[in-house]
């Protein structure tokens, strides 16, 4: 499991590594201009992109093995969606509290504002523990 | 694909002044932070850093700045950023990064807060 597949160009497979993170914005780029959609829609699909792989990567998992992420990109009706498969630890991002971002300097944590930009950044995300025991979380978000 | 992020530092008295092009996200921190760090924060210099070619952010760039201020206030120097574009900006204003780091419009005003 070294390289991306992208056999329709709507679902990619990689490993939980940077270099799979890497094979996934390249797989996604190639989607999205494709797609043709838009700057703005692009630029909030490679954020929930890079946001919840990364996490997936950096907190997922116990062990050092690899694993595989699948990730699924669909258009219709002005919305791209996003479906995130990974066999990772339970992990709801709706249930993650917001940040507080009113922190002087100091006081102020360097992270932990990954999952609020998704939120933000998302129309609709929706989340389930399938009964294979994986994370599927669907991200949608506008194309204007 | 994307090109790789660039990073150019150069020194004006006690200012570093940064230049990146390019994305930040995971991939492109990753291949200028330990840069970035080395070049600004073991001097304590106060640093300016130019976003008008940086095209997108994540929160790993994020994380890389607000990492970065926290390492140059403990030596007594200051970080300003300048010249965000729409999506940065956007993201900037999100989580409002304006109450913990500053940023304004141009260089000269940059130079000017990093030098108060």
């Amino acid at each position: 499991m070294t390289q991306a597949k992208a056999a329709d160009g709507s679902c990619v497979t990689f490993p939980n590594s940077l270099a799979g993170l890497k094979l996934g914005l390249d797989a996604l780029k190639a989607w999205l201009t494709a797609a043709n959609v838009g700057q703005q829609a692009e630029d909030r699909a490679f954020l929930v992109f890079e946001e919840i792989v990364t996490n997936i990567i950096r907190y997922g998992f116990d062990d050092s093995k690899e694993h595989k992420i699948d990730v699924s990109f669909a258009r219709n009706d002005g919305e791209l969606t996003l479906t995130f498969d990974d066999g990772g630890r339970p992990f709801d991002p709706r249930a993650v509290p917001s940040p507080d971002l009113h922190r002087p300097l100091a006081a102020a944590p360097i992270g932990g504002r990954g999952i609020y930009l998704v939120r933000k950044t998302a129309k609709r995300v929706d989340y389930e523990r399938t009964q294979k025991g994986r994370n599927r979380l669907t991200v949608v978000v506008a194309v204007a | 694909m994307n090109k790789p992020l660039e990073i150019e530092v150069t020194y004006t008295a006690n200012i570093a002044r940064v230049k990146l092009r390019g994305r930040l996200d995971t991939p492109g921190v990753d291949r200028v932070e330990a840069k970035l760090n080395s070049a600004v924060v073991p001097e304590g210099r106060n640093t300016v850093v130019d976003l008008s070619e940086v095209s997108f952010i994540a929160s790993m760039g994020l994380r890389m700045f607000i990492g970065l201020a926290k390492a140059l206030k403990r030596n007594n120097a200051k970080m300003v950023l300048f010249a965000p574009q729409s999506q940065v900006n956007e993201v900037f204003n999100t989580v409002v990064l304006r109450e913990i780091v500053p940023i304004v419009v141009d260089e000269a005003e940059a130079v000017r807060f990093a030098a108060t």
